[in-house]
């Protein structure tokens, strides 16, 4: 597998790993990490990567403003259907670092 | 004759790679000044704030931190991560100084912020008939997620925003700035000016630091990804400069990268325009003028954004809508009236920092007029047509609103990376290495600056850096009030609303008094206003209010002290708790009669 498969699929697998690990509690300040991780940079990171932007700090630094603003626009959503709780905002930042990683994947090399 | 011959004897040296010694120091340095701002205690007392308390160490650290710095520009090509370092240091040096020196986040707008998405958090829907803030829910609804999934006390995250948000502009402008010049030390140079120049203190916890650091993301993505070049011809007909206009050619080749350029900067917007009320129109103001000057390629994105912003207050925000235009035009008078001649009031101490703030401003836009006139031209890629239109696009926004008289300070922010890039440009002018004397002349400026900063935006820290006791008066606030009793503060620097937000209803002295002629009518009036409560109020008058009331010259101490004698002796009012540094009264409701 190439490397940059490789990174996608890890890519993949904290989009699914890190809401499950939140969901299932964890000590400070491994919680904190865990959480920074997936609201700051892991959604933003999948999606940024899959659309091919320059080096690693413009990757690094869209990824951060990317994953926030997801995370902000998921959970005023929530907010709005009433339909609001954290771990339901995490589980949707999960899906889309999961769905961005597949595609990722499923791209021809 | 014998010849000797010399045999060289094999040595056993030790070289420090380049630039890991000044790092060490610099790191070094930052932890002295670390240290010693830990060591200060509230109340700050100095009228000017924490730069006449700070220790001799402290300074000498900033200090290092300075020269470092110039000595590392005065190389042709400077160390690629040194300044990177040095920048770093430099942020938690200068932004991290009162969180450092208190546990708890200074101004009181933080609580407030807190207690916004706490109440988002326990309601988990949003009511936009509370206040303008529900109206714009993004930034809100973003630190919900955060403090309930980190698990961290929301003071944490707001006491250390500042230099977690000094950091994410400084990348974000690092990536707009590079796009400018090829010249790193002019990137550099420009991050420096910008973190030792911006006092204007809006990194705290709050939608605008976040939307600042959207809106640069969005600028390097425009200039990195959607730029546009034109040729060097210029018309000044209608018809030539619209064809001028229409020949620009998109300087990324890939389209397939400048549609998802676009997608970004869309998604960007749209969380602008959700999380806060001026961003959105700087945005706007800053990506028309690129568009119109033919900077950037996507000429429908004006459109985009203006659609959005429109349709946010149309519909979401139209609750907040009646009644407050989110622009009227005031006027440029009316704007410096509110933004500047209005601060120019108070103690001397006060005013003194009022003027270093402008003295600090004005120095950067001096630097960046000498920027304009005599940096190196640069043929068709001179970058300084484009900083000039972002430097001056924010200006647009400033006779429409005067945003609580503060709209003078949010150009100035958001202006602020372009009149630093220029006065950087003016300071490197036409030397490719630094001599001697003018890595001295820059590590002197520097440091001058640096202390600039620092009376600058620690300046208020009499009234904006809480006590201990001042917290636990203002919980004892929410412990000792029946649950709907009207809570009043004597004036906004006080640390409450951080919970029962929506719960309460909130008001300052400072409000009521606004048109009393003495401190014995101020006192009816708050009294008056208290018994008209169905449960009463309670009444908090803290250390801090009175500092800042006295230092902004609103009032004078005896005036305040007379306030609270008058309150104390009316009907229905009793102390219900005191401490060192705050007072709590409860006043009870007037009598339903049958």
């Amino acid at each position: 597998m190439k490397r940059v498969e490789w990174i996608a699929a890890a890519t993949g697998i904290s989009g699914l790993g890190l809401p499950l690990l939140l969901a299932a509690g964890l000590p400070q300040p491994l919680r904190a990490v865990v959480a920074f991780a997936l609201i700051g940079f892991v959604p933003g990171f999948a999606v940024t990567r899959l659309l091919g932007f320059g080096d690693n700090v413009m990757l690094v630094v869209v990824s951060i403003a990317l994953s926030l603003s997801l995370t902000a626009a998921v959970s005023t959503l929530l907010l709005s259907l009433t339909a609001w709780s954290w771990l339901r905002c995490v589980y949707v930042l999960g899906a889309i670092t999961l769905v961005a990683s597949a595609v990722r994947l499923g791209r021809p090399a | 004759m014998v010849s000797v011959e010399r045999v060289a004897q094999p040595r056993f040296t030790w070289t420090v790679p380049e630039g890991i010694l000044p790092a060490v120091i610099a790191v070094s340095a930052t932890v002295v000044a670390g240290y010693t701002a830990s060591t200060l205690e509230t109340p700050i007392t100095s009228e000017v704030g924490l730069v006449a308390v700070l220790p001799p160490a402290y300074w000498i650290g900033i200090v290092t931190l300075n020269v470092i710095f110039a000595v590392s520009l005065g190389r042709g090509r400077p160390n690629p991560w040194l300044p990177a370092v040095l920048l770093g240091c430099l942020v938690v040096a200068l932004y991290g100084a009162a969180s450092l020196a208190t546990p708890v986040p200074r101004a009181e707008v933080a609580w407030r912020h807190i207690g916004i998405a706490d109440t988002l958090l326990r309601n988990g829907q949003l009511d936009p008939g509370l206040d303008a803030y529900f109206n714009w829910p993004g930034f809100f609804a973003l630190l919900a997620v955060l403090s309930s999934a980190t698990g961290l006390p929301p003071m944490q995250l707001a006491l250390w925003a500042p230099v977690v948000n000094a950091l994410l502009w400084l990348a974000a402008l690092g990536l707009v700035v590079r796009t400018l010049t090829t010249d790193r030390r002019l990137v550099w140079l420009t991050l420096w000016l910008f973190c030792l120049a911006n006092w204007i203190d809006q990194d705290y916890l709050a939608p605008q630091a976040f939307g600042f650091f959207l809106y640069l993301v969005v600028l390097a993505l425009l200039l990195n990804f959607l730029g546009a070049r034109t040729s060097p011809g210029w018309s000044w007909s209608p018809a030539g400069r619209l064809g001028w206009w229409r020949e620009r050619l998109p300087t990324d080749p890939l389209a397939a990268r400048r549609v998802a350029a676009l997608l970004v900067v869309t998604v960007l917007a749209v969380v602008i325009v959700v999380s806060h009320q001026l961003t959105p129109f700087m945005l706007l103001a800053s990506v028309t003028a690129l568009v119109a000057t033919g900077r950037v390629w996507a000429s429908a994105l004006p459109l985009v954004i203006a659609v959005m912003v429109i349709a946010w207050l149309v519909y979401p925000a139209s609750t907040y809508l009646a009644g407050h235009p989110p622009l009227f035009v005031n006027g440029v008078e009316a704007a410096a009236a509110a933004n500047v001649s209005e601060r120019l009031a108070g103690t001397a101490g006060h005013l003194l920092v009022v003027r270093i703030r402008i003295l600090l401003t004005g120095t950067i836009w001096i630097l960046a007029a000498a920027g304009v006139l005599i940096a190196r031209r640069r043929g068709p890629h001179d970058a300084r047509p484009v900083v000039l239109v972002l430097a001056a696009a924010p200006f647009a926004l400033l006779p429409a609103q005067s945003y609580g008289g503060e709209m003078l300070m949010r150009v100035n922010l958001f202006s602020l990376p372009f009149t630093a890039f220029l006065a950087a440009s003016a300071l490197l002018a036409m030397q490719p290495v630094l001599n001697h004397i003018r890595v001295v002349a820059l590590a002197v400026l520097c440091s001058v600056l640096a202390v600039a900063s620092v009376s600058s935006r620690y300046g208020n820290a009499q009234f904006d850096m809480f006590t201990a006791a001042e917290i636990d008066a203002a919980k004892r606030l929410y412990e000792l009030g029946p649950a709907d009793a009207m809570l009043i503060a004597g004036g906004h620097p006080t640390p409450w609303r951080y919970r029962e937000y929506e719960q309460h209803r909130y008001r300052t002295v400072q409000d009521i008094c606004e048109s009393a002629p003495d401190a014995a009518i101020c006192a009816q009036l708050v009294h008056a206003s208290a018994r008209r409560e169905q449960s009463g109020a309670m009444v908090l008058l803290n250390r801090a209010v009175k500092s800042s009331l006295v230092m902004q010259g609103a009032m004078s101490d005896i005036e305040i002290d007379g306030m609270e004698k008058t309150l104390a002796r009316l009907p229905g009012v009793s102390k219900a708790f005191e401490n060192e540094d705050a007072r709590i009264y409860r006043i009870e409701p007037y009598r339903q009669v049958g």
